[in-house]
């Protein structure tokens, strides 16, 4: 009578596969001048077609996965596969249309230009 | 007496390893709540590193985010490596600041490798602000394979 009947079931590759990637902050900057907002994040590791960027609803949504392959023979480990993700409200009057990022050396530039409606603007005073 | 900023992450550390351990027991994430080291670098002001052992070489890789080739100096000596470098102004001309976390860090990181390496092999690359750092080990360090007569 060898069966064996256990009291609980563990699934042990669960264990090993995270289904979610751990979720650091980016540290980033915010500028702002006449013509657009600029965004500048940190963001080592993430390759272009892993980032993404979704503006809804005034929330801008900035996401980048971050994987690090194995190596075998890891002595040491201080950073692993992450998801970097951020999310701002964003003012109004953002010109959706010319929305533009780039990605250079792991920091991603994020610009997000004003539309004329909301640019400062000199009031010329005519003649009477 | 040393106060630093890492006194505070090591309190919260003790968070930290509970919450793994619910995530080991359930096999399931709970990281919801993001962790506090998604800045650059160490709570000491160093660029985050992995060191790998693949048998004829270690290989390492550093996260350096916006730093470009020129603005990182590598120092390789037996068994001792150096690595240092500043990162560029970051923000633009012209523009008023909201919110900087970004820093200018200018760091020197210097450690006592495993193991001897050649340094007159080793290579680096950067690649969307990861370094990789391949460095061959020393002929006398690496593993031999011994015939038996």
């Amino acid at each position: 009578m060898t069966q064996e009947n256990p009291i609980a079931q563990t699934e042990k590759t669960a264990v090993e596969k995270p289904a979610k990637l751990t979720v650091l902050i980016p540290s980033v900057d915010i500028y702002e001048n006449n013509d657009e907002y600029l965004v500048y994040a940190d963001l080592p590791g993430v390759k272009k077609e892993d980032v993404s960027i979704d503006l809804d609803n005034g929330q801008l949504t900035l996401i980048g996965n971050r994987y690090v392959e194995a190596v075998k023979g890891q002595l040491m480990a201080e950073f692993s596969s992450a998801q970097y993700r951020r999310v701002f409200s964003v003012p109004q009057g953002i010109d959706l249309a010319r929305v533009d990022a780039e990605l250079t050396d792991g920091v991603l530039k994020l610009h997000l230009p004003k539309s004329e409606a909301v640019k400062p603007r000199k009031i010329e005073i005519r003649e009477g | 007496m040393r106060t630093r900023f890492h006194d505070l992450q090591q309190m919260l550390s003790s968070m930290d390893a509970l919450r793994d351990t619910f995530n080991l027991l359930s096999g399931e994430t709970y990281d919801r709540l993001p962790r506090f080291e998604g800045g650059w670098g160490t709570p000491d002001g160093w660029p985050k590193m992995n060191l790998y052992d693949t048998g004829e070489q270690l290989e390492m890789r550093i996260e350096l985010p916006g730093f470009a080739r020129e603005d990182i100096q590598i120092k390789v000596q037996g068994n001792y490596l150096e690595i240092s470098g500043s990162r560029k102004a970051a923000g633009p001309e012209g523009y008023t600041v909201h919110r900087r976390e970004r820093e200018n860090p200018t760091f020197t990181r210097s450690m006592t490798l495993p193991i001897e390496v050649d340094s007159g092999l080793a290579s680096a690359s950067i690649k969307n602000g990861m370094l990789s750092l391949v460095l061959p080990k020393s002929v006398a360090a690496r593993p031999q394979q011994i015939t038996i007569r």
